[in-house]
């Protein structure tokens, strides 16, 4: 608050003689302004008698003096140093002087205030002098002012209570009406505010303590008034008879500075954390909505200055456009103090758009002062993460659902052929006829076939699941066409197929080779397998490049399929349209799922009778 | 031991399941005759035919390749014949899935679910249930 420099005098020992004997013009006042002591040269200048000024105020002296001075006194008591009043006075011969006071704290040793120290200088000496005691007097009434410090006096004996214009204005008064204690008081808010003031005046008068407390006034225009308030009590024949003191009205500080720092015992400064902190603040008014600060990553994230951002309301700053929520943000903040995280689209001032996290909480800062801090993160690769994440998760899912689905076909299919086996061994230890036996054998025979035939099935599948990480390659598909044949060269002398190969040489799909050649060998031994009654099997191989894919046909002139409502059941895993013994529903389900692997896709036509032609498409990308 | 049965289809496509089932049937002297088919297909030809007996229990397997037994039931329950609505039929499967229970339950013709292989003594069970 005030500065707190002590003057050059020391310990005074009061009516010393070495004060006299000082070549200033000087009067020592006490705390009630009363004249304590006067340099010679005092007296000799107002031809006055030493014994006739003790105890006497210098408005007794100097009926003329300005009003302010009890002011201006006020604050010298309080510390303030070298305050410079100009006023006239009448002087020895009768006539009035200007002179120049300088009012300034009279302490003793321990800094405690004794009064006040009067400097008295003659006004006309220059006319510099004059000039910076008009500076002065400017600067001491912006600084009373910007400090918007004043006094009052409680008077016992009277019951009255004195304020001086700037309390007036402080508390909202603008009549000189007198008040009295009770009235006075109710300036204080209800409550704590009015309670403390009260039992600091108790005690005053009780105890002759003095206080220096920041309370709180009652609301005006729905603001919030914070005062610091210095009383000090009087005695007289060892009774209270005034409380003097002042009032300065601190509201600013404490909302700017208290508020955030917290107890005023301990103040840390916390603006520098706000202001540099590597994420985007906000503090906005509760009541109105406006922004009164923002910090350096916000003014960065957003690229809008903070002059084009303080003062504005909420809506008016993009972020918070999509407050069709905001009734919603205020009935959390009222039952909670502070609103959850939620996300809006953002468009900064370049126009570059990203998602957004907000959430706040209220800092209390006076019951109507409040202010509501917003933390706003730019969350848009945490979101697109977020999405990717959740892409792979359904993707998984459908994944494992998958698995189930084939686990359950596995146990289901095993779970038969092992207590099929287990049954036709009991019944082969109890036959004793040599023509059921071997009926029993042969049927076991076709069951082991079986069993090896589905297991060989699920193992690919299995590997296929190991092996998905594979990368494609570019690969000549005439390479695998004959590896293929090479593989099924027993089928195909035995079935006496023939193969056309349309494909050019120097074609070549992306794909996974182990994948490659299994749906190739896959496709070709259906053509062979399911071929017509009567008819040796011809299987044609061609190729169509498109845009987006590499489309191999395999054309047979096979049974044929009716497709009628089969599509799906072509491709599913333990199904089959024909009644084939060979077949396992296991190489198309094999078949497609490779290829999806690898982003393609499988197609089928077929009339029953006349022939099939699967076409493959692998991705080009 | 009830009254003895004419003709008693069974329904899997694997064969040794059905060789096992008709083993144990034939234990049981229940009925005269046991027929065993495949397919779905090769079974509603066969009831197709006026000419052919009616079968007075199917025993049939659940997942089947060619066609499975709410397929066949769809088509079954097509057919037009005196007597169809007699046939008691039986579901076989070899886990007891809650969705395969939930189905049956919904389609009339079936009169109930077992868990596969069958044994002398569950086929006893039926065919005292059914034909006391």
């Amino acid at each position: 608050m005030i500065d707190n420099n002590p003057t050059s005098i020391p310990n005074a020992p009061i009516n010393s003689d070495w004060l006299k004997q000082l070549p200033s013009s000087i009067v020592l006042l006490d705390l009630d302004s009363r004249i304590v002591d006067a340099t010679e040269n005092w007296l000799k200048r107002f031809g006055l008698k030493e014994n006739l000024i003790k105890g006497k105020t210098l408005s007794d002296i100097f009926p003329g003096l300005s009003d302010d001075w009890n002011t201006k006194l006020q604050y010298a008591k309080e510390g303030l140093n070298d305050i410079q009043i100009m006023d006239e006075v009448r002087i020895e011969n009768g006539g009035m002087k200007n002179f120049i006071w300088y009012l300034s704290p009279w302490k003793d040793g321990y800094g405690k205030g004794l009064g006040v120290v009067v400097k008295v200088k003659d006004a006309t000496k220059t006319k510099e002098l004059q000039l910076e005691l008009n500076r002065t007097k400017n600067l001491l009434n912006e600084k009373g002012k910007i400090a918007r410090i004043g006094s009052w006096e409680y008077n016992l004996q009277s019951g009255e209570v004195i304020l001086s214009s700037v309390v007036e204005d402080i508390f909202g008064v603008s009549t000189k009406e007198r008040l009295n204690l009770k009235q006075a008081l109710l300036f204080y808010k209800r409550g704590d505010s009015r309670n403390r003031i009260k039992t600091l005046i108790e005690e005053s008068i009780e105890n002759g303590s003095s206080w220096n407390e920041n309370l709180q006034l009652s609301d005006r225009d729905n603001q919030t008034f914070w005062v610091n308030t210095i009383g000090r009590p009087k005695f007289k024949d060892g009774k209270c008879a005034r409380i003097i003191g002042t009032i300065q009205d601190i509201t600013d500080k404490v909302l700017f500075k208290e508020d955030i720092h917290g107890d005023s015992n301990e103040k840390m400064d916390y603006s520098d954390i706000f202001q540099y902190s590597p994420v985007g603040m906000v503090i906005t008014d509760y009541r109105t909505g406006r922004i009164l600060d923002v910090n350096d990553a916000l003014t960065i994230f957003t690229g809008f200055g903070k002059e084009e951002l303080l003062g504005k309301l909420h809506s008016a700053f993009n972020i918070f456009e999509s407050l069709g929520r905001k009734s919603s943000i205020i009935k959390q903040l009222k039952n909670k103090q502070s609103y959850s995280a939620f996300t809006v689209d953002f468009t900064d001032k370049k126009g570059k758009s990203s998602i957004v996290e907000l959430k706040g909480k209220l800092i209390q800062s006076t019951e109507n002062n409040t202010r509501v801090l917003t933390i706003v993160e730019n969350v848009t690769n945490t979101k697109k993460q977020i999405a990717h994440l959740k892409n792979q998760v359904t993707e998984a899912n459908a994944n494992i659902e998958k698995l189930v689905n084939f686990t359950h076909m596995v146990s289901h299919n095993l779970k038969g052929h092992a207590a099929n086996f287990s049954l036709l061994l009991n019944f082969l230890d109890k036959e004793t006829l040599r023509k059921e036996q071997s009926e029993l054998v042969t049927i076991m025979r076709e069951s082991t076939e079986n069993l090896t035939g589905t297991i060989k099935g699920l193992r690919e599948i299995v590997s296929i699941r190991n092996n998905n990480k594979i990368k494609k390659e570019a690969l000549v598909i005439n390479d695998y066409i004959y590896k293929v044949e090479q593989g099924l060269t027993g089928i195909i002398k035995e079935e006496k197929a023939k193969i056309i190969n349309e494909i050019p040489d120097h074609l070549k799909v992306k794909a996974i080779p182990v994948y490659f050649e299994s749906i190739l060998n896959n496709c070709l031994s259906n053509s062979i397998k399911f071929r017509r009654e009567g008819k040796n099997p011809v299987v044609i191989f061609s190729a169509e490049v498109t845009d987006d894919y590499t489309i191999l046909a395999i054309e047979d002139n096979g049974m044929g399929m009716d497709l009628k409502g089969n599509k799906n059941k072509l491709f599913e895993l333990g199904k089959t349209l024909s009644a084939n013994k060979e077949s396992r529903g296991m190489g198309l389900y094999l078949a497609k799922y490779q290829v999806e692997l690898m982003n393609g896709k499988i197609s089928v036509e077929s009339t029953l009778g006349e022939g099939t032609t699967f076409k493959i498409f692998f991705s080009n990308k | 031991m009830g009254k003895k049965l004419k003709l008693v289809m069974l329904l899997d496509d694997n064969a040794a399941t059905n060789f096992i089932h008709k083993k144990f049937i034939a234990k049981t002297e229940c009925t005269d005759d046991i027929l065993d088919f495949q397919s779905g297909p090769d079974v509603l030809s066969y009831l197709k035919a006026p000419e052919n007996t009616l079968p007075e229990i199917l025993f049939m397997d659940i997942n089947m390749p060619i066609m499975d037994a709410w397929e066949f039931l769809r088509e079954f329950n097509m057919l037009r014949r005196e007597g169809l609505n007699d046939i008691i039929i039986i579901l076989l499967s070899t886990s007891m899935s809650p969705s395969d229970n939930e189905k049956a339950e919904k389609i009339e013709a079936i009169n109930e679910i077992l868990q596969k292989p069958l044994s002398t003594e569950s086929i006893a069970a039926i065919v005292h249930k059914y034909f006391p």
